[in-house]
């Protein structure tokens, strides 16, 4: 019970300190859910986009490299 | 009067040299032979030669030595560039917020019809920016009271059904330490005050009004008392006193300058002097707040120019934004240096600075004399109400004549004047000197309580304006909402008072205030700063805590 409080509270914590850097804690409910959607979509697509074509990319990268190496060898 | 007199032109007489331009051309020619000849030689040279600087300085006036002078205005610290840029990107969150909503929701309010061809009465940002971002905070400002603003105060509670649109009472009152009115002497004390007796008879004898202006059926002789008293404390011949600070200054300003005259205006100046500097028609030519080798520069190009009829240098002495002190001694050796005029506002540092109360020219050391205006407010230190203009007998009785808060506003209230009277003369005994000292001692407390919280708070030590900054909207309400309800009133300060990313928390100290009063402010800050992460400050190490 005291583990699930504090972390409970600690969520609440940074809840209210995402809110008020983001100056959400003035508007009403139904404004912040959409910043928190756009907000939500947006980092998702980075995330996507990280990880499809950055990470791919630099796998692949990598993969060539070793390739070369071995041929060296 | 004596530096301005060595001179051989009066630097008063010239202050308040009438407005006809014929008299003032001969003045200023005057001045031109007897002081500044030298440094026009100096600059006409200086533009045929580029290397201007070398025989300026042969030539003319030497520019000042600043390293002699406190320029010290206070700290200002800067904040990081992440700070700025999660403020930047939340105000446009916001905004764009409020796009939305004003393209969803017509709001309720008056709009403009049928005026195709017309200028627009209502300016679009203004309009936008008080209904989607002031608006949500409004809960924040113009809270009601309901008692004297003393060391406590009694808020009557308001609750809004609408989002802020109106509000309510909800018939409760909260009892809060009072840390947002400007009761530096703690003066404002009502029944049973150190001044009640006194009021009380001025109420008996003279009412509460005098339904005339000053040079009508408005002088009694209790003004006659206050003037003498006001000009006797500050130290210098004669003084003027007006029934309202802010008129004051644009009833007095318009009196003292008109077109022709160059006003060097402090940046962060206060609304009163702005207005009243509009007013006179004078020029007007703004440096960066407190920097004097900004003013140096504005000066030395002004004199050059050698068109002004004067040039006066207005400045505030506590500003009330900020809490930084001007760095009066320095500025008044420019203006020796430069045969320029001082303007001084003294409104928030007369009664809280220097070791007697005599405002910024004691706490700098000037002599009160070589400000050639020295202007400033009742309602702060003294609890009273009106402002007053003071100087030498002659800038007076130019101000009387030419000023139009003499002639033409009502006169001061005499249970006002009372007020101002009991409360200058307390000053002066022990039990008014404590006070003085009490106020300096409360002040450096709670400053070196929230530095060591690592909270970022603007000015100078010994300012009892303490600014605290905490940058956006959203931590300003919820400061000042969880301040409150640990039973402190502050006030929270943002745009338009100050830059859009800047808003602050403003505390304002007393000498009422005792130390355990502070003590429990500071818990309640310290509460606040950690929970909401308001220790911004990178000028010295420290904890950043999560609530326990
Ligand atoms: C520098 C300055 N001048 C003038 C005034 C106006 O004084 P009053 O409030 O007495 O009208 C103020 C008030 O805050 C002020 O700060």
């Amino acid at each position: 019970m005291e583990i699930l409080k504090k972390i409970q509270q600690f969520f609440s914590y940074w809840y209210v300190r995402y809110l008020l850097v983001t100056e959400l804690y003035m508007v009403d409910t139904w404004e912040k859910i959409v910043v928190h959607i756009l907000f939500a979509v947006i980092f998702t697509m980075f995330w996507y986009f990280n990880y499809s074509i950055i990470v791919s990319g630099i796998a692949q990268l990598r993969s060539s490299t070793t390739h070369d190496i071995e041929q060296i060898l | 009067m004596a530096a301005t007199v060595v001179n051989g032109c009066d630097g008063t007489s010239e202050m308040i040299s009438p407005n006809k331009p014929q008299d003032c051309n001969g003045k200023q020619g005057k001045l031109l032979n007897g002081k500044v000849n030298k440094y026009e030689n100096g600059f006409v040279k200086s533009t045929h030669l580029s290397n201007g600087d070398t025989k300026w300085s042969s030539g003319g006036v030497p520019k000042m030595d600043w390293s002699a002078y406190d320029t010290f205005p206070g700290s200002f610290e800067k904040c990081t560039l992440l700070t700025a840029a999660l403020t930047h990107v939340g105000l446009y969150i916001l905004m764009f917020l409020g796009f939305v909503n004003q393209l969803l929701f017509k709001p309720k309010v008056a709009t403009e019809k049928n005026r195709e061809g017309y200028a627009t009465l209502y300016d679009p940002f203004e309009t936008f920016f008080s209904r989607y971002l002031y608006r949500r905070v409004r809960h924040c400002f113009n809270r009601p009271i309901c008692s004297t603003p003393g060391a406590e105060l009694t808020l009557k509670e308001r609750a809004s059904d609408d989002r802020n649109w109106s509000f309510r009472f909800t018939g409760e009152e909260r009892r809060c330490i009072n840390l947002g009115s400007y009761n530096y002497l703690g003066f404002a004390e009502g029944a049973g005050g150190a001044t009640h007796a006194g009021v009380r008879a001025a109420v008996r004898r003279y009412g509460l009004a005098l339904c005339s202006a000053r040079a009508e059926l408005g002088s009694t002789p209790l003004h006659q008392e206050l003037e003498r008293t006001t000009a006797a404390f500050l130290g210098v011949e004669a003084a003027l006193v007006v029934g309202m600070g802010f008129g004051t200054n644009t009833l007095g300003l318009p009196g003292l300058l008109g077109a022709g005259c160059l006003a060097l205006s402090d940046a962060n100046n206060h609304a009163s002097l702005i207005l009243g500097l509009r007013l006179a028609r004078a020029t007007v030519r703004v440096f960066r707040h407190n920097d004097v080798r900004h003013l140096e520069q504005l000066a030395r190009a002004a004199v050059a120019e050698g068109k002004w009829r004067k040039i006066v240098i207005v400045v505030e002495g506590v500003y009330s934004m900020e809490g930084s002190i001007v760095p009066l001694a320095a500025m008044v050796a420019l203006k020796k240096r430069l045969n320029l005029q001082l303007y001084l506002d003294e409104a928030h540092s007369v009664g809280a600075l220097g070791a007697r109360g005599r405002g910024v020219t004691q706490h700098a050391g000037v002599a009160p004399a070589d400000v050639d205006v020295l202007m400033g407010t009742f309602t702060k230190s003294f609890g009273a109400a009106g402002g007053y203009i003071a100087g030498s007998a002659k800038l007076i009785n130019w101000i009387r004549a030419h000023g139009h808060a003499h002639t033409y506003a009502h006169s001061m209230s005499p249970p006002v004047a009372q007020q101002i009277l009991s409360a200058m003369r307390l000053l002066d005994t022990p039990a008014g000197q404590q006070r003085v000292r009490q106020l300096k001692e409360n002040t450096h407390y709670f400053r070196e309580q929230l530095r060591e919280m690592g909270v970022v708070t603007l000015g100078h030590r010994d300012s009892p304006v303490v600014p605290l900054l905490v940058y956006t909207f959203s931590k300003m309400a919820a400061t000042v909402e969880r301040l409150t309800a640990h039973g402190i009133a502050t006030v929270g300060v943002g745009f338009p008072a100050t830059p859009l990313n800047k808003a602050r928390i403003r505390f304002c100290l007393s000498a009422s205030h005792t130390r355990e009063q502070l003590e429990q402010c500071v818990r309640a800050v310290r509460g606040v700063v950690a929970e909401l992460g308001l220790a911004y400050s990178r000028a010295r190490p420290h904890k950043r805590s999560l609530p326990a």
